[in-house]
């Protein structure tokens, strides 16, 4: 039968010539499509540098990253590189095995001055570092300096009455206090954590390591400055999916994130330190200690991989390096901690000053800290809060925070 | 004509049916021959599938590894546990009834519509064509479609006058119902195409004796076309309803953006458990449960199609 | 009255008269219909001005109004086809479909004559183990594949994902060339039987001819399927050198992409137009294909 032959002689040769097309190419996957430039200029750096092609391969939102990573571990498909999370994500996945220990390249590099002991243990498992700095951030609030000056607000709030009684002078002023987003499939933990940990930072520890309840006291606590915070209107519509949006076009005068976020504020033609400044967040009360997120992420690299083509290991000097830092930070103004690259921009040396002046206790983001097989069911919860901010929300989310936190630790 | 019984001794007749059962088990060993290849491929690749599928599901969940300890019926006691289950089966049980309500209603009215008019075959065509779209490239576009600036919006400013961005996927009110308006776009050809075939395939003479003895349109129909057509109705149902449960790739290809996306229907709800959350055990056990309950109700439309189809002819 | 049957004129004035009430009832019905159609056509519009528009010029315009020039197409397609690596996605997603589809019909062809038309003990309970296959949703297969696959290195291979393909696509064509064999009368390969033919010239020489219109139809069904794939692949083989088209596609899409939506909405062409042009030149086999699944 022609029909048959046809199709076998076609399949065959398009079998063939898929075998002949197969890319040599290897891949440094990112879900941080904002930074696809500098995220670029790594790639060059870590190419020129091992002498093979590395391209960027970019997946978003992070939870479709997420399952794409995860069938690629489990499919023996692991990119050479990919960008991760450390804290309970890096135990998770050198769990698996898939990742390369890049003690040697630590060492050198903590030898060149690169880098600090301290900076190599954001992203050790067990003594052992398993990540190259992409990025070391400060979670600030960001201000839109002229709604402040328009508010009659002479300095930032020191104090969470301060801040409260500023985000009523924004609104009498015609600004909303707060762009509060709720997109790419994480942006829901931030005021959560923000407001645990400023009600007390040992509860918020104590929620990722199930040692403290979601539906504790302090958690209470939390939901119910939030709800009340939404009901006076202090934050933007949390359908909008462009996260910045609202803090960029002049609609909310405040955007709490990390500082790597500066550089797509930048982007989108603020100045920095003329039309927006950073300040620390007051806890909510004076006698709970004042706590930062520091929020560390690195790249992975892939044992096999490495293996394979141990000239990668140049590569990943080469990343590790002050020009790639300096690329990073010229390009998509983030700082990967590099001790002697510059700081990308003002914004992000006067935070590291905040810090220094303010010594904050300096705490793992939530993101980071939680258990990842029940950090997406989390924070879908929270966002379910934001949808609908009212108090019997908040108790049907903290019970189904808690029944999946239970349910979690109790399966350990 | 003389019974064989009678011309054939019973030895002759032994050695015959020896022989014919010989060449039965010749032919019996050339069909295995012939089924083998499908039957290997649906044996290896679908059915083993199942049965490690709901082994898995009596398992603890270990990410990344796989298989651990057997935990009895611990996944499916966390189904009711953990709140989200029964969301996700809310909305797939919306899903369930607009995937099967909606094509039907407006197909039934376009079929009617359609049946009489020129250029039949190409509105038929026109209709049809999404269907052979995938249903990631309908979503890339509808996603647009719904955008806060996109197709929907724009063509509601200029029908108001006044600035409209309302984000269709990204609400719980609208969600849902905008995901499903896009599936009745992609099926509603295929729906109204078999409806004109069982439309055809009425008789013409009882409806036009009805006519005749004075009964008025809505009376033909709900006495002689409904009836006559309800064996069509069942069948496109049953094809709806399966797709209804399982509706993934619309979802995931235009929800992506929605904060309560892991729970817009069972598959997707399935998808993140195991996929992104690295739950296998857990995730298996909504597949089980999903796959009962599609099992259930097809099986049962099945059996209401045949009755109805049997008590017509 | 008593009517002269045979009166021609009465008759053509009577055949004229039903012609004019159809005719007349069909113009008022054209006027819904042409308003559900531009409604039913405005996303497929959407798409094609879309795709003539640059970046800055989509943002700058409505989204309906019509582009400035054709030229940016070009771009556009540059600009998918390198970064989602279209080519090599279309190619991995045109043999699986070709290979899966052609092997999957064959099979299942194969079976159906087994069953049909040889003494085939149990053949009713092959044919239901085989049906049972499409009785359970897609979901209950992927774990376990993804594992089994990890376990004997299927994984991500261009060979793994067909033999899935195939397996999916063998029990509906079965369902239908059962009753399409079982339709073919039993003198045409008992003629050829006595005449010493072997079941294998039976099957290709006799049965298969007979059949060509259901095959041909449940072939373009079966090579649609695959060809807009999305949920094995983005499992069973996700690596840029085997994924599939639709894979490629979703990569480029959502709102955290960097690219305009000109260039997604070009990708979203560039991936449909195989199972649009095979529409278009084989529409009936297609609504064959239809009945096929009904009966």
């Amino acid at each position: 039968m022609s029909l048959f032959k046809t199709i076998g002689a076609a399949g065959l040769a398009t079998a063939l010539s898929v075998g002949a097309a197969s890319a040599a190419d290897l891949a440094l996957y990112s879900d941080k499509t904002p930074w696809n430039a500098g995220m670029t200029g790594l790639a060059e750096a870590a190419s020129k540098a091992s002498g093979a092609t590395i391209k960027l391969q970019e997946i978003t939102p992070t939870d479709k990253y997420q399952a794409f990573m995860q069938t690629s571990i489990a499919g023996n498909n692991v990119p050479a590189f990919f960008t991760w999370w450390n804290g309970q994500q890096l135990n998770d996945l050198v769990a698996t095995g898939v990742a390369a220990d890049l003690t040697p390249y630590w060492q050198q590099a903590i030898a060149d001055g690169d880098f600090s002991a301290d900076q190599q243990a954001l992203v050790s498992v067990d003594g052992k570092p398993y990540g190259i700095l992409l990025n070391v951030a400060n979670w600030v609030m960001f201000y839109n300096k002229n709604h402040f000056q328009k508010a009659g607000i002479a300095n930032p709030p020191t104090t969470w009455a301060e801040f409260i009684e500023d985000c009523d002078k924004l609104k009498a002023a015609g600004f909303t206090p707060i762009n509060g987003p709720a997109s790419g499939g994480w942006m829901p933990f931030i005021w959560f954590s923000q407001l645990v940990l400023g009600t007390n930072p040992d509860s918020f520890v104590g929620l990722t390591d199930g040692s403290v309840a979601y539906d504790s006291p302090d958690v209470q606590n939390a939901f119910k400055v939030w709800g009340d915070m939404y009901a006076k209107g202090y934050f933007t519509d949390p359908r909008e999916q462009d996260d910045q949006k609202f803090f960029v076009d002049g609609t909310a005068s405040m955007f709490l994130v990390g500082d790597w976020h500066s550089g797509s504020f930048v982007e989108a033609g603020m100045k920095a330190g003329t039309d927006f400044g950073t300040f620390l967040m007051p806890s909510l009360s004076p006698e709970v200690q004042q706590s930062v997120i520091v929020e560390a992420s690195p790249i992975v690299v892939s044992k096999a991989a490495l293996e394979a083509n141990p000239d990668l290991g140049k590569g990943v000097q080469a990343m590790m390096g002050a020009d790639a830092a300096n690329v990073l930070g010229s390009t998509v103004q983030v700082y990967n901690g590099n001790l002697k690259a510059n700081a990308p921009n003002e914004i992000i040396a006067a935070d590291k000053d905040l810090v220094a002046a303010a010594k904050p206790r300096a705490l793992v983001r939530w993101w980071e800290a939680v258990p990842s097989q029940i950090q997406g069911d989390l924070v879908a919860a929270m966002g379910a809060f934001m949808f609908n901010p009212t108090a019997d929300q908040a108790t049907e989310t903290m019970k189904t925070m808690q029944t999946i936190n239970a349910d979690y630790w109790a399966s350990k | 004509m003389i019974p064989a019984s009678v011309l054939l001794s019973p030895q002759v007749l032994k050695e015959a049916r020896r022989r014919e059962r010989r060449v039965a088990w010749r032919q019996t060993r050339i069909a295995w021959l012939f089924i083998a290849p499908a039957v290997l491929m649906v044996a290896l690749f679908l059915l083993a599938p199942v049965v490690f599928n709901v082994i898995l599901s009596f398992t603890k969940w270990q990410k990344f590894t796989g298989i651990d300890q057997f935990a009895g019926f611990n996944n499916y006691a966390r189904l009711f546990r953990v709140p989200y289950f029964s969301e996700a089966l809310g909305n797939t049980a919306v899903w369930v009834v607009g995937a099967v309500i909606f094509p039907l209603a407006v197909g039934l009215g376009l079929a009617l519509l359609l049946r009489n008019i020129p250029f039949q075959e190409t509105f038929k065509s026109l209709f049809f064509l999404p269907r052979v779209l995938a249903p990631t490239a309908v979503g890339a576009v509808w996603y647009y479609v719904y955008a806060p600036r996109g197709v929907l919006n724009s063509v509601i400013t200029g029908a108001t006058g006044s600035p409209f961005d309302y984000g269709w996927l990204y609400s719980p009110d609208t969600v849902t119902g905008s995901v499903i308006v896009t599936f009745v776009w992609q099926t509603l050809g295929i729906t109204m195409v078999l409806l004109l075939l069982g439309l055809a395939a009425i008789p013409r003479d009882p409806i036009e004796a009805a006519r005749v003895d004075g009964a008025s349109s809505g009376q033909i129909f709900r006495h002689i076309i409904w009836p006559l057509l309800l064996p069509t109705v069942l069948v496109v149902t049953i094809l709806n309803v399966a797709a209804g449960f399982t509706t993934f790739d619309l979802l995931w290809v235009m929800a992506g953006d929605y904060p309560g996306k892991r729970t817009l229907s069972l598959a997707v709800y399935m998808y993140y458990e195991s996929f992104s959350n690295g739950a296998w055990a857990y995730g298996s056990a909504v597949a089980v449960v999903l796959g009962a309950m599609v099992i259930a109700v097809s099986a049962l439309l099945a059996v209401v199609q045949s009755r109805v189809s049997r008590n017509i002819r | 009255m008593a009517v002269d049957v045979t009166d021609k004129q009465f008759i053509a004035g009577l055949i004229d008269k039903e012609r004019r009430a159809q005719r007349s009832g069909g113009r008022w019905l054209v006027l819904p219909i042409l308003a559900l159609t531009i409604a039913y056509l405005t996303p497929l519009y959407y798409l094609f001005v879309t795709v003539f528009k640059t970046s800055p010029e989509y943002a700058r315009k409505g989204v309906l109004e019509l582009p400035d020039s054709l030229a940016p197409i070009l771009d556009n397609v540059v600009q998918a086809w390198t970064i989602a690596h279209l080519g090599e996605a279309a190619l991995n997603s045109f043999s699986y479909a070709l290979v899966g589809a052609g092997l999957a019909v064959a099979f299942a062809a194969a079976a159906a004559y087994g069953m049909t038309r040889l003494h085939l003990l149990g053949a009713n309970g092959w044919f239901m183990l085989i049906f049972t296959g499409t009785l359970f949703p897609f979901q209950m297969y992927l774990v376990p594949l993804l594992f089994g696959y990890q376990r004997v290195g299927l994984i991500n291979t261009w060979f793994g994902m067909l033999l899935v393909y195939v397996a999916i696509c063998i029990p509906f064509p079965l369902l239908v060339l059962r009753n399409s064999f079982s339709a073919i009368t039993r003198e045409v390969d008992e003629a050829a039987r006595i005449e010493g033919a072997s079941e294998w010239r039976v099957f290709i020489s006799m049965i298969v001819p007979n059949a060509v219109g259901p095959m041909i139809a449940l072939f373009l069904l079966q090579f649609t399927f695959i060809w807009n794939d999305l949920l094995f692949s983005s499992i069973l083989a996700n690596g840029i050198e085997v994924r599939s088209i639709m894979v490629a596609l979703q990569s480029l899409q959502g709102t955290y992409s960097t690219l305009g939506p000109n260039v997604v909405i070009t990708a979203t062409l560039i991936s449909s137009i195989p199972t649009i042009l095979l529409f278009i030149a084989l529409r009936r086999y297609f609504m064959a294909g239809l009945q096929l699944g009904t009966k």
